[in-house]
């Protein structure tokens, strides 16, 4: 699905040259349930900025589904990020002028979904995910919990292939973080691909592989196939 | 996402910031008032010289004797009537000598009291003051009558309705006057060179003053008496909408005498400011020379003024228009200094709103929907400001009117103003946007 070859990334603050990535090779397969490990300023974020196709990495080629995107026009990578993928992020990142549906509905709409099979939808995902008195309450009134469920609610929008998930249980207590992990591990089970940001090597192990960064490089040894937990 | 859609979510951010949205909207509309109220002064300023300067009234050359034209300096005792040069309707002979001049004509200023209003008792005034009080800068009553009538005569007030004002102004002119300044009959007739030298008085009326000179409105053949004649009304004109409305028109007295003969016979009360119209403005100075070579070859060199009115009234408009020109200036600083704080506040709005940004691109915007997103935002903050400010240009235009007097704003130069406005700050509202759609998605999902 997703092929990675001697990514880089870069950044020049004027004098200095700062390496995010070097040369990062590596696959995921559909279906994976990937963990990136490693400390703060490892490249975790980075990587999955240009996985998600947020960031262009300044060096290497990115294939999906055998396809180079690295260099497509910013239409053609919107396109991509709002069918193919579905962000969830450790601050939620919720429009607080949105209730809980309308945020939902919002990557249906870039999607040229026509509102009505919208608002069925999003009403649908808040269902599952146990939001259904919470249709339209705004993200200020909801625990940190439901307003992640909300988000995983959006990122499942579009029926993406990929979920990207950076930290998403960083800013939860441990019972909610822990219904989190089992939303993204069951929707994995449903044959969603997930790739998961963390530094907590609980949940790293919980994956089916584990990769981890240190300092831009991924570690050796790190990108075998088998448990999180192995690698 | 529709634009219906983009639109609501620019409201929701308007209405998360209603204060700063507020003072966005107040500027804006400030800036579009004045800007459309300036315009709307200009075009109308424009307008009017335009108008003005087309009227017949422009198109003129004034003649007047010398010390006619310097009396304002010496008063009138040291005067003495053989030291003086008389104009009079014979001069406008000088018409035939310039081919450029299209109406010749004499008006005088006149002040008329009517009925017994303003008579010493006992007769006539005494020597040197005018019996009817006199007119501002025109020539003297007739204290001094026409050779040949009595002047002890008494004559009696008409029977039947009497006016209803003590005085009527106006001018005693020659027949080409009223066709010079295209004025045409309502009612009855207007003068013949064959009325000048009939020495029955008579007046025509203009227009408002001849509804309201009786109670009836009916003043056609009736007679008024002033200066101890009776003048009678033989006509009333179409409306002008000019002072000369409310004025009255006697015949200035034909006098067929001129040159030296002139200035030996003649008494001050024929003298008389001589008017030459032209066709087309282009030629007043040539007919200007034309007539300089007759007088100076009829009265000799300097014994005559020659003016143009058109250049002062060229010189106020020109005068009036760099005034107004400073004041368009201001409106337009006022504006843009409104448009560039709104471009600031919208930038400023953007890159706090940089980590919303980065999220719509995570969920599939394209550059171009965000800028459209911000765009829409602005263009509703400029929508309502453009709403606002026309309320201002209305107000504006409406003090314009009750304190300076300055009606007639076209509503089309207000329209075009508030357009012109809106327009701009709409140019200057696209910079935001494009700054908020520039954002790169990673780094906008990073700021906190």
């Amino acid at each position: 699905m997703i092929k990675l070859s001697e990514i880089g990334k870069s950044y020049d603050l004027g004098a200095v040259k700062v390496t995010a990535l070097e040369k990062v090779s590596l696959e995921i397969g559909k279906g994976e349930y990937v963990a990136v490990m490693g400390p703060s300023g490892s490249g975790k974020s980075t990587f999955l900025n240009i996985l998600g196709i947020l960031e262009r990495p300044t060096d290497g080629t990115y294939e999906l589904e055998g396809y180079d995107i690295t260099r497509l026009p910013d239409k053609e990578q919107a396109r991509i990020r709002n069918k193919h993928f579905g962000f969830v992020f450790q601050s939620f990142n919720l429009f607080s002028e949105l209730s809980a549906m309308e945020n939902v509905m919002l990557p249906m709409g870039y999607a040229g979904i026509a509102y009505n099979a919208r608002k069925k939808r999003a009403a649908e995902l808040l269902d599952t995910l146990g939001l259904a008195d919470r249709l339209h309450h705004l993200p200020t009134m909801m625990s940190g919990g439901e307003q992640q469920r909300v988000a995983i609610a959006r990122a499942l929008a579009n029926e993406p292939d990929l979920i990207l998930a950076d930290e998403p249980t960083g800013n939860l207590p441990s019972e909610k973080g822990e219904q989190i992990l089992e939303i993204l591990e069951d929707l994995n089970r449903q044959g969603v691909t997930v790739v998961m940001v963390t530094h907590n090597d609980k949940q790293g192990k919980r994956a089916k592989r584990a990769i981890r960064l240190m300092d831009g490089k991924l570690k050796p040894g790190s990108n075998g196939d088998g448990n999180g937990g192995s690698a | 996402m529709k634009t219906g859609e983009d639109i609501r979510m620019g409201l929701r951010w308007i209405k998360g910031r209603p204060v700063e949205t507020l003072l966005l909207i107040f500027g804006i509309s400030l800036g579009i008032g004045a800007t459309s109220a300036g315009i709307a002064l200009a075009g109308r300023t424009a307008a009017e010289a335009r108008e003005l300067l087309s009227s017949t009234q422009y198109r003129e050359i004034v003649v007047a004797a010398r010390e006619s034209a310097d009396d304002m300096e010496v008063p009138a005792m040291a005067r003495t009537e053989t030291e003086m040069i008389i104009l009079t309707t014979a001069d406008l002979a000088a018409a035939k000598e310039a081919q450029d001049v299209q109406y010749a004509y004499v008006a005088n200023r006149m002040d008329l009291r009517l009925g017994s209003f303003g008579m010493p008792e006992g007769g006539a005034p005494p020597e040197g003051m005018p019996a009817d009080g006199g007119g501002a800068g025109g020539p003297p009553a007739d204290f001094a009558p026409p050779e040949g009538e009595a002047a002890t005569e008494e004559v009696e007030l008409p029977e039947g309705p009497q006016p209803t004002v003590e005085q009527i102004m106006g001018f005693e002119v020659s027949p080409e006057f009223f066709s010079a300044q295209e004025m045409t009959a309502a009612q009855g007739s207007l003068f013949t060179t064959d009325d000048m030298t009939d020495s029955k008085p008579l007046l025509v009326l203009g227009s408002t003053l001849a509804q309201t000179l009786y109670e009836d409105g009916q003043p056609l053949g009736r007679q008024v008496l002033s200066r101890r004649q009776l003048y009678t009304i033989v006509g009333a004109l179409e409306p002008t909408g000019t002072a000369y409305d409310a004025m009255a028109f006697t015949t200035a007295t034909m006098v067929e005498l001129s040159g030296g003969e002139a200035r030996a016979r003649m008494f001050m009360r024929f003298d008389s400011t001589l008017h030459f119209t032209v066709a087309d403005a282009s030629r007043l100075e040539q007919a200007r020379a034309q007539l300089e070579s007759w007088f100076e070859g009829t009265y000799g060199a300097g014994s005559v003024v020659i003016s143009i009115p058109r250049y002062a009234a060229e010189s106020a408009r020109d005068r009036n228009g760099r005034l107004v020109t400073v004041i368009l200036l201001l409106a337009v600083s006022a504006l843009l200094i409104a448009a560039a704080n709104v471009m600031n506040i919208l930038g400023s709005r953007a890159m706090r709103k940089r980590r919303s940004v980065g999220i719509l691109k995570a969920l599939g915007a394209t550059r171009q929907g965000v800028f459209t997103l911000f765009f829409l935002e602005a263009l509703t903050i400029g929508a309502f400001g453009a709403v606002l400010g026309a309320g201002f240009s209305a107000l504006i235009s409406i003090l314009m009117k009750e304190t300076m007097g300055l009606g007639g704003i076209s509503p089309a130069f207000l329209a075009a103003g508030i357009a012109g406005a809106s327009i701009l700050v709409t140019a200057l509202d696209i910079i935001p946007a494009m700054q908020a759609a520039g954002v790169p998605a990673a780094e906008a999902i990073r700021y906190e």
